[in-house]
């Protein structure tokens, strides 16, 4: 899979900012969008490990 | 809490059985006559076995308890001639479908086809099934059942167990060459041996209630995940016969279990409930219980001369239906093995293997329920956020579904049993292999009536072939073909029965579901199958040194 970078992952940034917000502001939908979006992702990708490392990724650094 | 007594005040009881007066020596003594006990009660006696039952109780258990009977589990009993009852008292059911939140996000269907003789699950209280076991073992001579008798004590020696049974006229000793423990989940044969179960507990809880109601409602399996009438909970829904419906409903973690199972409490849930899918009727509340799902087992079921089955035995969550059905699959297995064993004719360490293979198969069970329990109960709000998020997507998306799907009980092979042998030659893709469960074959019986292949083995071993050549051999020259087995006349030690399945044989495959089904097309091709339906070998060549290979194999002599 070709990486998105550049200026098209500053419009996915945007997009996906503006997606969470109309989520909200129900922290409880926030959740549940970001967590159906994980699945849809990770069923996209069609590679558990590297879905798995990216999930540790992610993780890292949250404070 | 058991509300509606009156619902089984019709359950027959029966009178204390007479305390011996004297020192006894029984080859088999079975603990406990529920499900697992009876069952393998029966199986003894199938095989020509004598056992006795001991258990405290006077009737069969109280209520609905495990409701849900596999077809595999229907298999195993119709061959100890204990599932006409069952079926005829029983509800049939294939279907399955969830909501969440109002979204319906799944609709399943187990396999089911016209080669099958038995459905896929069928609702039956449990009191009624151990109804239908008890009315079948009292029909055998083999079966000495002890109503209103205990364990107290145990003393295990190298050549069985001394037994000290306590009844209301006092106490007596009862040596066993062998003792099975079917004594249930909080087993006392257990703790005696000072055996401590291994595996997961969930915290998750999950109250279970039976009411009695005229609801207009199919019989299938119904989930509810987050209901407006119950938010947060996930609400489960079984038909039972006699217009009893099960209803389990999660309770949340900050929940008191003893509020939650005040009878106010109860009804505010069920009412709300019904009233959500549009059956707001006055209901009877019959029984009120508590629920945690636990993953457990011992790493072995052989413990010197004592043998521990079902719940004794493992505790598998109740999510996928796989508890009772188990400890039947438990029982069927170690019924013929048993026998074989107390009659003379195999070593023990048959029963080691009957140890291994039912550890496996309760840890393939465990494996199975664990991600549905996952999904029930979910454990860190992790789990929950991302059931939800499959529950969500599986509105709209079809892969999303197998998420959501509750993995229901299904048979469990043996493909590592050390008592199969290796197959003989090339066999068509999709055909069962040892350690595979014999599958259901239609056939036509000689008087053109419909058969099934399990009801002409009758819970028998048997070679099966469509070559009548072979089938003449091993009849005429089953002697030859057996010559290093003793015991030839002992139940099925001896020559295991032939089924020719062709135009002159037992049974006639006019539909052509025996080929398709068990690629039996080459000439001397055949499977020999074990009395619980598990293929031992097969072949395309035979070769009798071979086949004495196999059946030694069974006895627990010698390894593949």
């Amino acid at each position: 899979m070709t990486p998105v970078d550049g200026e098209a992952l500053a419009q996915l940034w945007d997009d996906l900012a503006q997606a969470i917000a109309a989520a909200g502001p129900d922290p409880a939908r926030e959740r549940l969008y970001l967590a159906k979006l994980v699945l849809l992702l990770a069923r996209e990708t069609g590679d558990a490990d590297r879905v798995r490392t990216l999930a540790a990724l992610a993780l890292r650094d949250l404070d | 809490m058991a509300l509606g007594r009156s619902v089984y005040d019709a359950m027959p009881r029966y009178a204390p059985a007479p305390m011996p007066r004297r020192v006894e020596r029984r080859d088999v003594v079975i603990l406990g006559a529920g499900p697992v006990g009876l069952a393998l009660a029966a199986g003894l006696a199938r095989h020509g076995q004598d056992c006795v039952v001991i258990e405290p109780r006077d009737q069969a258990s109280f209520g609905s308890r495990a409701i849900c009977i596999s077809r595999r589990s229907l298999d195993l009993l119709a061959g100890v001639g204990a599932v006409k009852g069952i079926l005829a008292r029983g509800l049939a059911w294939t279907d399955g479908r969830s909501d969440w939140r109002g979204h319906e996000v799944l609709r399943f269907a187990m396999p089911h086809d016209a080669d099958q003789q038995h459905p896929p699950m069928l609702n039956l209280q449990q009191c009624f099934t151990e109804q239908a076991l008890i009315d079948a073992v009292l029909e055998r001579p083999e079966v000495e059942l002890r109503w209103g008798h205990a364990m107290r004590q145990i003393v295990p020696r190298a050549d069985g167990v001394t037994l000290t049974v306590t009844t209301l006229e006092g106490e007596y000793t009862l040596d066993a060459s062998w003792v099975v423990a079917c004594d249930g989940a909080r087993s006392p044969m257990r703790a005696a041996l000072g055996l401590a179960l291994q595996g997961e507990s969930h915290e998750g809880r999950y109250l279970i209630a039976d009411i009695r109601a005229a609801l207009d409602l199919p019989t299938e399996r119904r989930a509810w995940f987050d209901p407006a009438s119950n938010p947060g909970s996930t609400l489960l829904m079984h038909r039972q016969p006699g217009d009893i419906w099960r209803i389990d409903y999660q309770l949340t973690p900050d929940e008191d279990a003893e509020a939650a199972q005040e009878e106010d409490a109860v009804r505010a849930r069920i009412d709300a409930h019904l009233a959500s899918i549009g059956q707001p009727v006055d209901y009877e509340l019959i029984l009120v219980s508590l629920y945690r799902a636990h993953e457990l087992t011992l790493d072995r079921y052989r413990h010197g001369r004592v043998l521990l089955a079902g719940d004794a035995a493992h505790l598998l969550p109740i999510f996928g239906v796989r508890g009772m059905n188990s400890g039947i699959e438990d029982a069927a297995t170690l019924a013929w093995m048993l026998a074989t064993v107390a009659h003379g004719t195999a070593d023990a360490t048959l029963l080691d293997g009957w140890s291994a293979e039912r550890v496996h198969a309760a840890r393939e069970n465990i494996a199975s329920a664990h991600r549905s329990t996952l999904f029930m109960t979910p454990p860190t709000r992790g789990h929950a956020l991302l059931r939800d998020a499959a529950l969500s997507l599986a509105v709209t998306q079809d892969w999303a579904r197998a998420l959501a799907n509750p993995r229901q009980s299904a048979a469990i092979g043996q493909p590592d049993s050390p008592l199969s042998t290796p197959e003989e030659g090339a066999w068509p893709a999709g055909t069962p292999v040892p350690g595979a469960v014999l599958p259901s074959v239609p056939l036509t019986s000689p008087g053109g009536e419909p058969t099934w292949l399990a009801t002409l083995l009758d819970g028998e071993a048997g070679v099966i072939t469509g070559d009548a050549a072979l089938a003449a051999t091993l009849r005429q020259d089953g002697a030859a073909a057996h010559r290093t087995l003793p015991g030839g006349s002992a139940p099925w030690q001896g020559v295991p029965q032939v089924l020719l399945i062709g135009p002159q044989g037992d049974a006639r495959d006019d539909a052509g579901r025996a080929a398709a089904l068990l690629g039996l097309d080459a000439p001397g091709a055949g499977y020999l199958v074990r009395p619980d339906g598990i293929i031992a070998w097969r072949w395309r060549r035979f070769d009798h040194a071979a086949f004495d290979v196999a059946l030694a194999r069974l006895r627990g002599k010698g390894r593949a």
